[in-house]
């Protein structure tokens, strides 16, 4: 039999995602997926899963969590902390994998520095992909688990029923992104709908994220955009993701992973793929101010991005001994005995 | 950096003899390249002709502006489209032909977009054709938009070639009580009566002009001039799967349920959007839509076989 985790507490909203449903967007479809694929791919390689394995995207709060497998290995990348309740009580940080066993209860609490993080599960979750993906799209009830964000008494399902024999892996040196790095974009596509006036106001201002944010899109708080002739609407067209709207309010919005296809409002500016994950984890209150780059320097931004991120992959390896936090297994193998306080 | 490429038609001047390649600076037209109708023959451009005649406002003819990445590769052009490249941050291109809501634009669109498809360029992920543009998704770590501006440029000078096929369907709708809560409001609006709106909105054959908003959410049209109404004022936050509506030019079909604000004058049994299919849309951009009024009686009817998986309404593959 399968493993599975069981949601005790689902969290703010933790859904399953993965790098997104690619191909489906001339019908209608979002992409959906992780709004920080770079914390995704990070967690799913500290349990050695391959970079676009479906994990679980933590939002704001996380959930608690109960093992329903005879071990499972996790890690959680991108912030958070996972605490371990019950007799083994512990606090496992985020970027290195923990093996955890049946019964084990684990919470995963409100995250601090980002708004969002992920859970990555050795063999990864045994879901059937839904238009070649595990993303979840909740709007659209698509994807995912059974097309929702999780709720109390959820069976997640896991590929492997037991955790692998090998060592636990952990990132020594984890990024730390600032959150009031300025946020790279391209203008355009109808930049030529704001005034000037607008277009470098855009460009000076600081906005502040708002506590409208959500996986869909990020209102943003700032110095109002005005359109040329009061043109609020241009006709429909496509959107991407990273793609700043603004309607007739003058108030940008970043629109992310969950975003329709298409839209009405003209867009300002889109974020360069490199910083979509650092849009991502800010959170609300956060400051935002935005630098214009061109298109090459855009792409030649995220292939530099991919090379580091490469780089990084290579860095992680086998916790070092002294950090073993596995003390169940410990216990069984008779190599510690008596009150141990796992101090990380 | 702006970037853009555009065709214009060809300065009355030299119609029907010399096309120019060439890029606007400052106002002023730079030539590259001019191609004669005659010799059939690209040159380039003369030095002395490097300044060519003042430009402002929407240029006439049949001049190739190219602003910021270099001079793509000569090819004479004879087409009459005006097609701007916008860039969408660095994983998408846009390719604008014009602004407005036009079979004549969509078509241009859908013609590009039939050639995307068909070659397969390296580092495309997908196209998303729009009432007005293409929108083309690339992975920035496969492929680059300067190199992709050159190969579509190319893709654009074709004349036809790509076989574009696509589907009419006959769609049931019923029209009647509760499943058409605005079609009084909407008789009211337009001096008809409730038949007179049905026979007007059946009357037809839509365009599928894009799906968006919604999955398979499908805006077609354009409505019969007596039937365009603007949107509601207070757009509903519940609208139920299958509800058939109205609003400006354009008629559509909400897959599921949703928030809306087009007037609800019918509702049709069938699915428009199932995840499970192969392909999940039952529309596809460019198909053509024509609705078939049925009564209470026979819309349960298909609602049943529906639900139990044996009905797909009438349809017919059409080669355009």
């Amino acid at each position: 039999m399968n493993g599975a985790l069981e949601v005790i507490s689902p969290g703010l909203h933790t859904s399953v995602q993965d790098l997104g449903r690619l191909g489906w967007q001339r019908m209608g479809v979002p992409v959906s997926g992780a709004l920080d694929t770079e914390s995704l791919r990070l967690a799913n390689a500290l349990v050695g899963n391959s970079p676009e394995t479906a994990a679980l995207e933590i939002f704001h709060h996380g959930p608690t969590l109960a093992v329903k497998a005879e071990s499972i290995r996790v890690a959680l990348a991108g912030g958070g902390l996972i605490e371990v309740l019950g007799d083994y009580r512990r606090t496992i940080p985020a970027w290195r994998s923990v093996r955890l066993h049946r019964d084990d209860v684990f919470e995963v609490g409100a995250l601090q520095g980002t708004a969002c993080c992920y859970l990555a599960v050795e063999g990864g979750l045994a879901i059937s992909p839904c238009l070649g993906s595990r993303s979840t799209y909740a709007r659209g009830s698509l994807g995912g688990f059974v097309g929702r964000a999780l709720r109390e008494g959820d069976l997640v399902p896991l590929v492997l029923a037991e955790a692998g024999g090998r060592a636990d892996l952990e990132l020594p040196r984890p990024p730390s992104p600032r959150r009031d790095q300025a946020i790279r974009v391209v203008l355009g596509p109808q930049e030529d709908r704001f005034t000037a006036k607008s277009v470098a106001a855009f460009l000076a201002a600081e906005y502040t994220v708002s506590t409208s944010a959500d996986r869909m899109g990020m209102r943003l708080e700032g110095p109002s955009l005005k359109h040329k002739g009061k043109r609020y609407d241009i006709v429909s067209d496509a959107i991407v993701t990273g793609a700043i709207q603004v309607p007739g309010n003058g108030q940008p919005i970043v629109l992310l992973a969950d975003h329709q296809t298409t839209g009405g409002y003209p867009k300002i500016a889109t974020v360069i793929s490199a910083d979509l994950p650092a849009v991502g984890r800010r959170l609300p209150g956060d400051t935002i101010r935005f630098v214009a780059v061109d298109v090459d320097q855009a792409e030649q931004t995220r292939r530099a991005q991919e090379t580091v991120l490469h780089d990084l992959f290579r860095t992680i390896k086998a916790v070092s001994a002294g950090k073993e936090v596995d003390l169940r297994s410990l216990y069984r193998l008779n190599l510690i005995s008596g009150v141990v306080s796992a101090q990380e | 950096m702006n970037r853009s490429l555009r065709f214009v038609r060809e300065p009355a001047a030299v119609r029907n003899s010399l096309v120019y390649l060439s890029t606007v600076r400052r106002g002023r037209m730079i030539l590259f390249r001019s191609y004669s109708h005659a010799t059939k023959e690209w040159q380039l451009g003369d030095r002395s002709l490097q300044t060519g005649p003042a430009v402002s406002g929407p240029q006439r003819g049949c001049a190739l502006t190219f602003n910021g990445l270099g001079c793509p590769a000569a090819r004479p052009w004879s087409g009459t489209v005006s097609v701007r490249f916008l860039p969408s941050g660095d994983t998408a291109l846009v390719i604008e032909f014009g602004n407005r809501v036009s079979r004549k634009l969509n078509a241009s669109v859908l013609r590009l977009d039939a050639a995307l498809r068909e070659h397969n360029l390296p580092g495309v992920i997908e196209t998303v054709p729009t009432f007005r543009s293409l929108c083309v998704h690339y992975d920035p770590l496969k492929t680059e938009a300067s190199q992709l501006i050159r190969a579509i440029e190319s893709l654009l000078g074709r004349d036809g070639g790509v076989r574009r096929e696509a589907t009419l369907w006959r769609v049931p709708v019923c029209y009647e009580g509760e499943l058409a809560p605005d079609l009084t409001y909407v008789a009211e609006r337009t001096g008809l009566d409730p038949p007179g709106v049905i026979a007007l909105h059946c009357a037809r054959r839509y365009h599928v002009y894009m799906l968006g908003f919604l999955p398979g959410f499908p805006y077609m049209g354009d409505l019969p001039a007596k039937l365009r109404l603007a949107r509601r004022t207070d757009p509903r936050v519940k609208v139920p799967a299958g509800s058939v509506a109205i609003a400006t030019s354009l008629t559509g079909i909400y897959p599921v349920e949703s928030p809306g604000g087009w007037h609800l004058i019918g509702t049709t049994p069938i699915r428009l959007f199932d995840p499970t299919r192969p392909s999940p849309s039952l529309f596809e951009p460019g198909d053509q839509v024509i609705f078939q009024p049925v009564n209470r009686n026979d819309f349960e009817g298909l609602r049943s076989a529906v639900a139990g998986g044996n009905y797909q309404p009438p349809h017919e593959k059409l080669v355009l």
